[in-house]
């Protein structure tokens, strides 16, 4: 088919997108904001144990290079979809590109990073194939005058001079497929998050044990042998306005709790959530797998206090009520929220946001994987080649 | 507070859910987080908001009104701030305590008892802070007895 289609987002759910698309022999301009495609997923711990647990972390290298080798795929990353009109089957969209950092030049040397005062300079996931300067780091960004990195790149791939580039393109359709943020765990002051450098975030523990092969994600010789895993952190909750659940926490934690385990078997776990009452996959079917391996309470904590260990207040129902117990380690399973550039994407392309604020498409503009509401990994990446597929048939039916 | 039923009357949590505040409840998911923060249940285990909703949503009606506990609420809202599903648990407990006065289960003096305990409380305890704030410097260990001794003359 000789048409054109607009991919906006880089994740799975994107992927999956332009590699159908593709797949039906049409032209698609994959835009990425960030200087790397793969969406949050990429930073993600394979949570392997003595055998696959089918995190689908690794669904996206594998993704990632499918879309590298698939000539119809033009991947625009740092760009921006800054305007698009037009209607389904004739839209005009513009793209701004920012180039500093010419990943086309960039072979990975490593050179810039070494004369970067402000460590601004890193790669943003361990499968980029380039390096991006971290905007918020870089003084040169705030003004400053500073061109070491563009000195020492032996390519000529930094340049600070190369000015925004301006793209346009003709397209039949658009796919949106933005993702999601995780819930900002720092608007739940009581747990302690920001306060006390032992609560984290389950995007945070991901992150640590993928970077490190123990368990000791402080770096401190403190590995964490009793942990606790907060539930339905900025999920279920009427008051953030994310009255869903997220779909996610539950399987991520079960498995990050696995792994750390598996890692340093003497490690303690304690899940502390709620009366499951959503059905569904998640949750029940993980739980199933481990449940001798960890110490459940079905009672959502209230307060975690800071010292040398961690005090969660929470209600142990079974014999117990309010009690109290300590841990060395608090992990908060943080949750699925709109983007905060949905506001902007529904005012750009014309598209209503559903009551939680996640986006809703419309005739020949299609929206995908988390940008549409909580999915994971696979279901995103599903998502994202149903709705190409369905754009297929009705660009079809448009023409035919 | 046993939750062996002994008479379950299916209408009482409509009741509760028409009183003003009480619209919620029946939107609790269990989460435990009201008993979690209450400072109540914190020192009586016994008072527990999370099954008293669940008693109330099992219609334990009669349980519950007699029950001593109803009125150990300090009203300090934390629950309510707390709770993810906006069930309002301190006007559901003024609700029961509404019902158990119109229903004879307590004398009606009996609420305005607990107000005045209440106020009383309130009163001392600004009385020990201001007491305990003259050593704030100090590296003084508190005797919380020794200082309601102080403070209310013994
Ligand atoms: C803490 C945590 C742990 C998780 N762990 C797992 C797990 O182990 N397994 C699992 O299956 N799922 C997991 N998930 C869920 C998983 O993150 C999502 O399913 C997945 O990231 C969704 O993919 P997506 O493509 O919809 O969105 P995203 O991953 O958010 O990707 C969206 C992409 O679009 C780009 N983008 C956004 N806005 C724009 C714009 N305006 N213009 C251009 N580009 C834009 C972003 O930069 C990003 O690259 C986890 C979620 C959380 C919160
Ligand atoms: S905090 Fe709210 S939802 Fe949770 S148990 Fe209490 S009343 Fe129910
Ligand atoms: S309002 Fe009453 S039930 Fe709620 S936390 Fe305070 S004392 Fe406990």
């Amino acid at each position: 088919m000789k048409a054109s289609a607009l991919v906006i987002g880089g994740g799975p759910a994107g992927l999956g997108a332009a590699l159908e698309l593709a797949g039906a022999g049409i032209k698609v301009y994959l835009v990425e904001k960030e200087a790397a495609v793969g969406g949050w997923g990429a930073r993600y711990v394979c949570k392997a144990t003595d055998k696959c647990r089918q995190c689908s972390a690794c669904l996206i290298p594998e993704k990632i290079q499918e879309v590298y080798q698939q000539p119809l795929v033009e991947i625009l990353t740092n760009t921006q979809v800054v305007g698009v009109e037009g209607e389904a089957g004739s839209f005009q969209v513009r793209l701004q590109r920012e180039q500093t950092l010419d990943p086309a030049l960039c072979n990975a040397c490593g050179k810039c990073l070494e004369v970067c005062p402000k460590g601004a300079i890193d790669r943003l996931n361990p499968w980029a194939a380039a390096y991006r300067i971290d905007k918020e780091k870089c003084v040169a960004f705030a003004g400053e005058d500073c061109d070491l990195c563009a000195r020492a790149c032996p390519t000529g791939a930094i340049n600070f001079q190369r000015p925004v580039v301006n793209l346009d393109a003709s397209v039949e359709l658009v796919v949106a497929a933005t993702g999601h943020q995780p819930f900002d765990a720092r608007r739940k002051y009581r747990l302690g998050y920001g306060r006390f450098p032992r609560v984290i975030t389950g995007l945070e523990l991901e992150e640590a044990l993928n970077e490190i092969e123990g368990t000791d994600i402080f770096g401190d010789g403190r590995k964490p042998l009793d942990v606790a895993f907060i539930q339905c952190v900025g999920s279920r909750d009427v008051q953030e306005g994310a009255a869903y659940c997220s779909r996610v926490c539950c399987k991520y934690a079960l498995r990050l709790a696995g792994l750390m385990r598996h890692r340093e078997p003497e490690t303690q776990v304690t899940f502390y959530y709620m009366d499951i009452q959503t059905g569904g996959k998640g949750f029940a079917e993980v739980y199933q797998e481990c449940r001798d391996d960890f110490a459940f309470v079905r009672g959502i904590p209230a307060r975690v206090e800071g010292g040398d260990r961690l005090k969660l207040h929470f209600d142990g129902v079974s014999g117990q009520s309010f009690a109290t117990r300590e841990h060395d380690l608090v992990v908060l399973s943080v949750g699925i929220t709109p983007s905060p550039d949905n506001a902007e994407l529904a005012r750009l392309l014309t598209l209503n946001r559903d009551e939680h604020g996640f986006l809703k498409g419309r005739e020949g503009i299609y929206v995908a994987g988390t940008a549409a509401g909580p999915r994971d990994i696979s279901e995103s990446l599903a998502h994202g080649m149903e709705t190409a597929a369905n754009a297929i048939i009705n660009l079809e039916g448009r023409e035919g | 507070m046993s939750v062996t039923a002994t008479r379950l009357d299916p209408k009482f949590k409509y009741e509760v859910a028409a009183h003003p505040g009480g619209e919620e409840i029946k939107v609790c998911f269990a989460c435990g987080v009201c008993t979690a923060g209450c400072p109540v249940s914190e020192i009586d285990p016994a008072y527990n908001p999370r099954k008293i909703i669940r008693m109330v949503l099992l219609g334990m009606r009669e349980e519950l009104l007699k029950s001593d506990l109803l009125w150990l609420c300090v009203n300090c809202y934390t629950c309510t701030a707390h709770c993810p599903q906006n069930v309002k648990f301190t006007n559901v407990i003024g609700a029961l305590r509404d019902m158990a006065v119109k229903e004879g289960y307590v004398h009606p003096r009996f609420s305005g008892d607990v107000d005045e305990i209440d106020r009383f409380i309130q009163r001392l305890r600004r009385d020990m802070v201001l007491a305990a704030a003259q050593e704030k410097d100090a590296p003084t260990n508190l005797d919380p007895q020794g200082l309601l001794d102080q403070v209310t003359g013994k």
